[in-house]
């Protein structure tokens, strides 16, 4: 069993990103960043220029406006995959009800429910340096129209 | 070519769904390659004949190591055999490495680990010895069979509810309802999901769509032709559309170029391998 730990420990790059994505699922954003490094940077894809910026900054505002307008907001973690040494995919579905607008997106009381995957790439430190999210977001707007 | 499968004892069967012994006597002229789709299972594999290698959408090459633990694929994977083919292992039901050796299984996914990263070194070395030895695969199926009893009698695992409803999406071939699991495991739908997670690697909905493409791809492998309506409709597939991009998706290409184009295993064998009851010692 020593040498089993000796291997989980090894293997903890992936092991950062379900722990990521297990807080977004508990909606406790501060526990998202703390394995988030200070100065990392966040990528959410569809938003183009403006989707980009620190983790600790863009990442915390636009995460704690999604679980403030879809409050029920889950995810479920279909698989960790990890790229090379320091990188790692999760492909998600998250999926909630909105309450609030959002982003632009009148609240029409409507349901998403929406593949996402998260790109983490980490520090020897195991600390997330940078999280790149790419989803549909037509369809997202669409499903929420 | 030798390709065996054999069964585990009763006390084995709730975790292992078969041992497999692959053996060719001559190196083939030409390196030999197999590709294999995702199956559902893990596997622990012992090489005792000469190296080889994979390639898949994650490496161009991976020198496998020679004693391994593989985790859960999702993308279909070539194996190239250059030389003599040797191989005892031991495959897996979904959530028995979990369940045997406490292991979380998403760290295993699309990975190839060397079992000296998570066994002794002593314990390896002396089964490896073992099975080269083996003078039958029979022989050295008895011994993949030993080398589990001994780490059964370390930890004695129970089966969970976890374990029970990886292996009835196994048994059902991916036709189950999810929320008819969670009710059978007295879990609220996020704990089962996360302990599923943990121990198959996969969360439920994914797992189930992995082994229905499995399913389907060991229906159609060896076959110039199949009546897919059939198939489709066996698999309550009521959406042809969704179910040629969920192939895609696990295959890279469309189902009736996996028909005509597959190069698994079974093509280079003279029938489907039978699974055997493993010979008893005297």
């Amino acid at each position: 069993m020593e040498s089993i730990l000796k291997q989980q420990m090894e293997l903890s790059l992936k092991n950062t990103c379900v722990e990521f994505m297990f807080a977004y699922q508990q909606r406790n954003v501060e526990r998202m960043l703390g394995f988030c490094h200070k100065d990392g940077v966040v990528h959410f894809t569809p938003l183009g220029e403006s989707g980009k910026g620190l983790i600790h900054e863009l990442g915390k505002n636009i995460w704690s406006a999604l679980i403030d307008s879809f409050p029920d907001i889950d995810n479920t973690l279909d698989a960790a995959v990890a790229e090379d040494d320091e990188t790692v995919r999760c492909q998600v579905v998250i999926r909630g009800t909105q309450v609030k607008d959002f982003a632009g997106i009148i609240s029409n009381g409507k349901h998403f429910d929406s593949d996402h995957i998260f790109i983490f790439r980490l520090g020897a430190d195991q600390l997330i340096r940078s999280i790149t999210v790419t989803w549909d977001h037509s369809d997202f707007q669409k499903q929420l129209s | 070519m030798i390709y065996k499968k054999f069964s585990p004892s009763k006390e084995l069967a709730p975790f292992v769904e078969c041992y497999f012994i692959w053996e060719n006597s001559d190196a083939p002229v030409q390196p030999l390659m197999i590709e294999s789709p995702p199956n559902g299972f893990c596997s622990i594999v012992f090489n005792y004949g000469d190296p080889f290698y994979i390639t898949n959408s994650k490496y161009e090459r991976l020198d496998v190591p020679s004693q391994y633990i593989a985790g859960q694929s999702i993308y279909i994977y070539n194996l190239t055999l250059p030389g003599r083919i040797g191989m005892a292992g031991i495959v897996f039901r979904p959530a028995a490495l979990a369940s045997i050796f406490g292991l979380q299984m998403y760290e295993f996914v699309e990975e190839r680990t060397d079992l000296y990263k998570v066994f002794r070194k002593e314990i390896i070395d002396r089964y490896i010895s073992l099975i080269k030895k083996g003078v039958s695969p029979e022989d050295r199926a008895r011994t993949l069979e030993d080398f589990l009893m001994e780490q059964l009698n370390l930890s004695s695992p129970r089966p969970d509810k976890i374990d029970e409803s990886a292996n009835q999406i196994v048994e059902m071939n991916g036709m189950v309802n999810i929320g008819e699991l969670v009710r059978q495991s007295f879990m609220s739908r996020r704990t089962f999901e996360r302990n599923f997670f943990q121990k198959v690697g996969l969360s439920p909905k994914y797992y189930i769509r992995v082994r229905r493409i499995a399913y389907i791809c060991n229906l159609i492998a060896g076959k110039k032709e199949v009546d897919w309506p059939k198939i489709l409709y066996d698999l309550e597939y009521f959406d042809q559309s969704h179910f040629i991009k969920d192939f895609e998706n696990f295959t890279g290409r469309s189902p009736g170029q996996y028909l005509k184009l597959n190069n698994e295993l079974v093509n280079y064998l003279e029938n489907k391998p039978v699974q055997q009851e493993l010979p008893r010692k005297e």
